[in-house]
């Protein structure tokens, strides 16, 4: 027991150790949350790009472009994409890592939010586009009023997992030296030697942010099949 | 067509962006005080890790592989790298524009760590680890390695001597020369000396690759019997492990950029 | 109001449309009916520009619509209300949302505008009540009844009717008919695809029979039931009546 409680000192308390695992879990949150926004965003422009191509057969470069970006993105591991973006995008240029971790997370998710955004846009009845239009509202109009809110709606909860998705896969941004959660425990395993307490740290850390998450996603699911019934 | 030019325009703004970053800032360390309030480079869990801890108000960043911290080196993204001097001369004799400072830094030991309570093991790789040094093989060794007549050739294991058991060796095959990759296999110093260690003792030698600091805890866990890695003797570390005696000395080397 | 010449629409190698040659005068109301597959429903569809059209020529007060740019279309379909079969009405908005979102959203009128003019097209269709409700918590026959109010916010110059009943469930077919029946009489131009035929009789000023994607037969509803010309048409009404 005695041991135990030497072993629990070394790994949090001895040096302020903690501090690994609160500032990686800073920079893990930070990472994720900016990365969810640029991967909203780029992921409802390429949907949107996709499913007007799709149903109008418009945009034929943008809808190009679209492509190529999903089969690069889902072709290739994230940790593969950070280092592309860390040594060769930005060789030779010093620039915030976090920054870096944002950027290729939210580029990362954009691809997964795209598709998940297109296939709620193409769940939409086509009569729904066609009320639109008949009332004079044009395409984009039709798109932001009419089909986004409905699509939105349907794809919530797939949208949620893939917040819940991007938090966990965070976790290779040690590669690029980001002080991140799991680095965090990395680095205290590399001072005491002891990879139990640290591994066990971090991974409870994650699941209690998952869990969290996950029952935010289930409340949310419950409300929407509420309003749908009426 | 229209497709093909917007693709090709695409391209080049990918690459004028990442030619943009051509111009490498200028080199700003030149004396180990130099290093305060710098951002230094090292390798997690490492000596270097360590020494780098203590310069004032620096900024430690923390790569995976010492490799990695040169390549940011190179790209200018930190100002210098603080690691082993044999491996530091192995980075800097492959890329020109780097170099090692003349800074003295305390002499350190090199030597193989095994569990705690796997005392017999210990005690017999060190009595073998004695007649080594004696008979001059592990000198020899070294001269294959290290120095203006390093050839690189590996020690070539005894195939008459029969075999009892193995011992698996923990390594961090990113560290040249005592071990690195070569041809898809793990080669270098302590590679050399662990298999002449096992002709003495007549037993196979295995190999385990791993991130540097894997070794201790595969080592404490029994994943490993033995970690030989160019890893230094240190207060932290023999709370965890037993070491045998040094078979090496090194120091800690500031690499920084020429210019 | 409409002259529509030679009107031809295919899908891939299936022409649907034979050309169509027919023209509608304002406060007309032309019932189409025919076998399902005759085309009536392209046609009408054509109209509006919900399909293009693969040849021919549709005039509406004066805009050529195969010529017309994508906004001139969308203009010239503020002053053409729709009603489908399948309702389409937007699950996300309440009924009054349902009714103003068109013209709030196009800036023809202000939201009070708006919000004033679905206050008297909910009261026209008999279900003011149903404002804050939600398309799901109406019946089918209510649906349509919004939807028809829907069109009519936008104070449309004609309206498109496609199957509007066909879809419901038997006892709520006269509410929809019934309210049909009064925007006729209120001299709304109308155009209407349809299987009632007891509506055609009663409201029509016109009925067009179409059959292979050509319209075989069109004459004023008195003629047109009683004294039908052509072989198919009198085998397709022995079916119907």
């Amino acid at each position: 027991m005695d041991e135990f409680a030497q072993k629990l000192y070394d790994t949090f308390i001895l040096d302020d150790r903690w501090k690994y695992l609160t500032n990686g879990l800073c920079t893990t949150l930070i990472i994720t949350v900016f990365a969810v926004m640029i991967g909203m965003l780029l992921g409802f422009l390429v949907a949107i790009v996709r499913a007007t191509h799709d149903k109008t057969g418009k945009l034929k470069i943008l809808n190009f472009i679209s492509k190529i970006y999903l089969t690069v993105i889902r072709g290739t591991p994230v940790m593969v994409q950070l280092l592309i973006i860390y040594y060769i995008i930005f060789a030779s240029v010093r620039i915030d890592k976090t920054f870096v971790g944002i950027l290729a997370f939210g580029i990362n998710s954009g691809a997964y939010v795209a598709e998940i955004v297109r296939s709620g846009i193409m769940s939409i009845d086509q009569g729904q586009f066609e009320a639109g239009a008949s009332l004079g509202l044009n395409y984009p109009k039709t798109m932001l009023f009419i089909i986004l809110p409905q699509a939105f709606k349907n794809i919530l909860p797939a949208l949620a997992n893939e917040c819940i998705v991007l938090l966990k896969e965070t976790s290779v941004a040690g590669y690029i030296a980001l002080e991140d959660l799991t680095k965090g425990g990395d680095i205290i395993r590399s001072v005491t030697y002891e990879a139990f307490l640290p591994l066990i740290a971090v991974a409870l850390i994650y699941l209690i942010i998952v869990v969290g998450l996950s029952s935010l996603v289930g409340k949310l699911e419950r409300r929407l099949k509420k309003s749908d019934r009426g | 067509m229209r497709k093909t030019a917007f693709v090709a325009g695409l391209l080049t703004a990918v690459f004028c962006i990442s030619a943009c970053g051509t111009s490498v800032p200028k080199n700003t360390v030149n004396s180990l005080d130099d290093l305060k309030g710098k951002t230094v480079g090292v390798q997690l869990g490492t000596t270097g890790d360590i020494f780098a801890g203590d310069i004032e108000n620096a900024t430690i960043e923390k790569y995976n592989k010492g490799a990695d911290a040169i390549q940011a080196l190179k790209q200018a993204k930190i100002d210098a790298v603080m690691i082993d001097m044999e491996t530091a001369k192995a980075f800097v004799s492959k890329n020109p524009d780097l170099k090692i400072l003349d800074e003295p830094f305390a002499q350190e030991e090199y030597a193989i760590s095994y569990a705690k309570g796997n005392d017999d093991l210990g005690k017999k790789i060190d009595e073998a680890l004695t007649a080594l040094k004696s008979e001059g093989v592990l000198d020899n060794i070294v001269t294959h390695w290290i120095g203006d007549a390093a050839d690189h050739v590996s020690f070539t294991p005894d195939s008459s001597i029969t075999r009892n058991g193995t011992i698996t060796m923990a390594t961090n095959p990113e560290f040249p020369p005592y071990e690195s990759m070569e041809g898809g296999k793990v080669v270098g110093i302590d590679v050399d000396m662990m298999n002449a260690v096992c002709d003495k003792l007549g037993m196979e030698l295995k190999i385990e690759s791993m991130e540097f600091d894997s070794i201790i805890t595969a080592v404490t866990t029994g994943k490993a019997d033995v970690g030989v890695a160019g890893m230094s003797v240190t207060e932290d570390r023999l709370k965890n492990v037993n070491f045998t005696q040094g078979y090496a000395t090194s120091t800690q080397a500031i690499v920084v950029r020429t210019s | 109001m409409i002259e529509v010449k030679d009107l031809r629409k295919s899908f891939g190698d299936l022409e649907i449309l034979k050309g169509v040659t027919i023209n509608i005068e304002k406060g007309e109301k032309v019932v189409v009916i025919g076998q399902s597959g005759s085309g009536k429903s392209t046609f009408l569809r054509c109209l509006n520009r919900l399909e293009k059209p693969s040849g021919g020529s549709i005039m509406f007060e004066g805009t050529d619509l195969i010529a017309a740019t994508d906004k001139q279309l969308y203009k010239v379909r503020e002053k053409m209300g729709m009603v489908f079969q399948h309702f389409n009405l937007f699950p996300h908005l309440t009924i009054r949302k349902n009714l103003t979102i068109a013209p709030v959203k196009l800036r023809v009128m202000s939201k009070e505008e708006a919000d004033e003019r679905a206050e008297i097209m909910l009261k026209k269709v008999g279900l003011a009540d149903k404002a804050e409700s939600y398309p799901n918590m109406l019946s089918g026959g209510q649906k349509q009844r919004i939807a028809i109010a829907r069109a009519l916010v936008m104070n449309p110059d004609v309206m498109l009717f496609d199957e509007p009943t066909s879809a419901l469930d038997p006892e709520m077919v006269g509410e929809v008919l019934e309210l049909m029946k009064q925007l006729a009489e209120e001299g709304m131009t109308m155009i209407v695809v349809t299987h009632e035929m007891g509506f055609a009789k009663e409201v029509a000023s016109r009925v067009v029979f179409m059959d292979g994607g050509v319209i075989a037969e069109e004459n004023d509803p008195q003629t047109f039931f009683s004294n039908p010309e052509s072989p198919r048409l009198r085998a397709f009404l022995s079916k119907v009546l």
